[in-house]
């Protein structure tokens, strides 16, 4: 391959109908197994991301004033810039691959720190593989020159994929197109964690949609959290000790030690 | 309904390093600084940090995917990773903890007539002494890392306030105290060093009441609905029964009304129910912590 490029996902949730093509393509290239759910108050299925499920679309049903609005947003790995699974994970799993965060499956002792460490909850553990596993932006099939399974299937046109600069720029172009019309338009994913590898063109604010506003990695605040626990051991290895165990009773000490040969002897 | 992914193996995990390896500063620090008053306090430390380490090493490499792939945390270190970090602390203390352990071990002649390799372990007091104290720091950031494992990962309850790390420090060390307390209680020659143990505890449970206080409020500022579901959601009971009641209230209540009798010297077992209650306070804070932080 020449060169490391920067793809990118750019996902229109304006155009998603909900048709759940990319969740059934993604289990395909994947071959990934079904698995039973059970319904759950709502008709998004499944109701979150697994280990054997890296895509979904989430449906939310947004009141606004007395209508509601059912609203559609395909989920997946954001390829976060600045990576919460990579950098937490202890034995280097964990890549960037022309763009996208690529977990590999054979060098993953399924430790989970991952899992607990992403921002967005993408990433899962597979019980059957004993590691973790989500969405990889099809890296296996970019490199072959196809486009990602999720990409090819979707009908609408609402998942595209590219170098995310285009990515941008479309995401930009259509965003506008919306404006104009006096439509609701949000962009999320451009500058949020460095920067996401999947930018979204959302039809209501980022909240509507349990989109944190504000992401952190998992690292955040790293030596503030050390300081503050460092701190508390130095309190707990000096401050109890030195009042307590100091003092010195000088008038028992023979006593004692009398005491202790005889019981060790 | 769907499992947590970090479960009862990582809260048993989390529980025994760190009451192990304060169970192992304490005792050791205290017999180095007042050799006389707390002799076997090392020994005692120790005792009690080589199975609970050995325990909770091996319950945390069950909780992989792929145990067997466990060798793999010591062919990489990364320094931001707070597991690599964690890995590379168990080993070195591992061998120091072992190590000073088997030294204490070789002192004993009961033991050494059983098993008479323990006698390549006798060493000076100055080298008994000088191995228990490289140990106390690594001993120290242990108790430390669990906590900050959990800070640094985007848990609501565990990474938006930085205090999770400090929480667990005083938690295993009022643990690892209960734990020399009980030792002490069991097997203690005249029951010496008691007094000091229950004022020691005492004050560690204080502060961890203060750091718990301080952790809650940080929450309050931080993330209002975490903490309103840690108070009043699935786990408010175990978080209000067992943490607060258990775990700090009854320990402090028993030790304050009985400390007078324990002062003047008088059998008390006052301090190992005490002791007893601050150990079951301290593995719920864990449960707790961990569940909670899961399920929302």
């Amino acid at each position: 391959m020449a060169g490391e490029k920067r793809y990118g996902l750019f996902i229109d949730t304006t155009r998603c109908t909900g048709c759940r093509a990319c969740q059934v393509a993604c289990k395909q290239w994947n071959q990934l197994p079904g698995r039973e759910t059970r319904f759950e108050g709502s008709y998004e299925n499944p109701p979150r991301l697994l280990g054997e499920s890296w895509t979904r679309v989430q449906f939310v049903e947004n009141k606004e004033g007395d209508k509601v609005r059912f609203l559609f947003r395909k989920i997946q790995c954001m390829h976060c810039t600045e990576a919460s699974c990579m950098a937490v994970c202890p034995v280097g799993a964990i890549e960037r691959k022309n763009g996208a965060v690529v977990n590999n499956r054979d060098k993953c002792i399924g430790c989970k720190y991952c899992v607990m460490a992403c921002p967005f909850k993408a990433m899962q553990f597979n019980e059957e593989w004993g590691t973790s596993a989500k969405c990889i932006m099809c890296m296996n099939r970019v490199e072959e020159g196809l486009t990602p399974a999720c990409a090819k299937a979707c009908p609408p046109g609402a998942v595209n994929f590219g170098e995310r600069e285009e990515m941008l720029a479309l995401a930009r172009t259509r965003q506008k197109e919306r404006q104009e019309k006096g439509l609701p338009a949000y962009l999320y994913g451009e500058k949020e964690l460095g920067g996401l590898g999947a930018i979204y063109l959302l039809d209501a604010r980022p909240e509507v949609y349990g989109l944190p506003v504000d992401p952190r990695p998992a690292n955040a605040n790293f030596f503030a959290k050390w300081a503050a626990a460092a701190a508390a051991a130095g309190l707990v290895a000096v401050a109890p000790l030195y009042l307590f165990f100091r003092r010195r009773e000088e008038g028992i000490k023979q006593e004692h030690r009398e005491v202790d040969h005889h019981v060790s002897g | 309904m769907y499992p947590v992914d970090w479960g009862l193996l990582v809260v048993f995990y989390l529980f025994l390093a760190g009451a192990g390896a304060a169970a192992y500063y304490t005792g050791v620090l205290a017999e180095t600084l007042n050799p006389e008053k707390f002799r076997h306090f090392g020994r005692y430390g120790s005792y009690i940090a080589l199975p609970f380490l050995g325990l909770g090493v091996i319950l945390l490499t069950l909780d992989l995917g792929r145990p067997y792939l466990f060798f793999r945390l010591l062919l990489h270190f990364r320094p931001y990773s707070t597991m690599s970090i964690g890995a590379w602390l168990l080993l070195f203390f591992g061998i120091v903890m072992t190590y000073y352990t088997l030294m204490q071990m070789a002192r004993d002649e009961r033991l050494c007539s059983r098993w008479p390799w323990l006698k390549a372990f006798r060493g000076s007091e100055g080298w008994l002494k000088a191995v228990g104290l490289v140990g106390v720091p690594l001993a120290l950031l242990v108790a430390a890392y669990t906590g900050v494992l959990l800070a640094n990962a985007t848990t609501g309850l565990w990474s938006t306030t930085p205090f999770l790390g400090a929480l667990f420090v005083m938690s295993a060390t009022s643990t690892g105290i209960a734990c020399l307390v009980l030792v002490v209680d069991w097997r203690g020659e005249g029951r010496q060093g008691m007094k000091e143990l229950a004022r020691s505890e005492v004050l560690v449970l204080i502060f961890e009441a203060i750091t718990l206080g301080i952790f809650l409020v940080g929450l309050g500022y931080t993330a209002p609905d975490v903490l309103k579901s840690l108070l009043t959601g699935p786990y408010s009971a175990a978080f209000w029964l067992g943490v607060v009641g258990c775990g700090l209230v009854l320990p402090l209540t028993i030790e304050l009304r009985h400390s007078a009798a324990v002062a003047a010297g008088k059998v008390s077992r006052a301090p190992a129910l005490a002791a007893v209650l601050t150990l079951i306070g301290g593995f719920l804070l864990r449960y707790v912590i961990l569940f909670a932080g899961q399920s929302v």
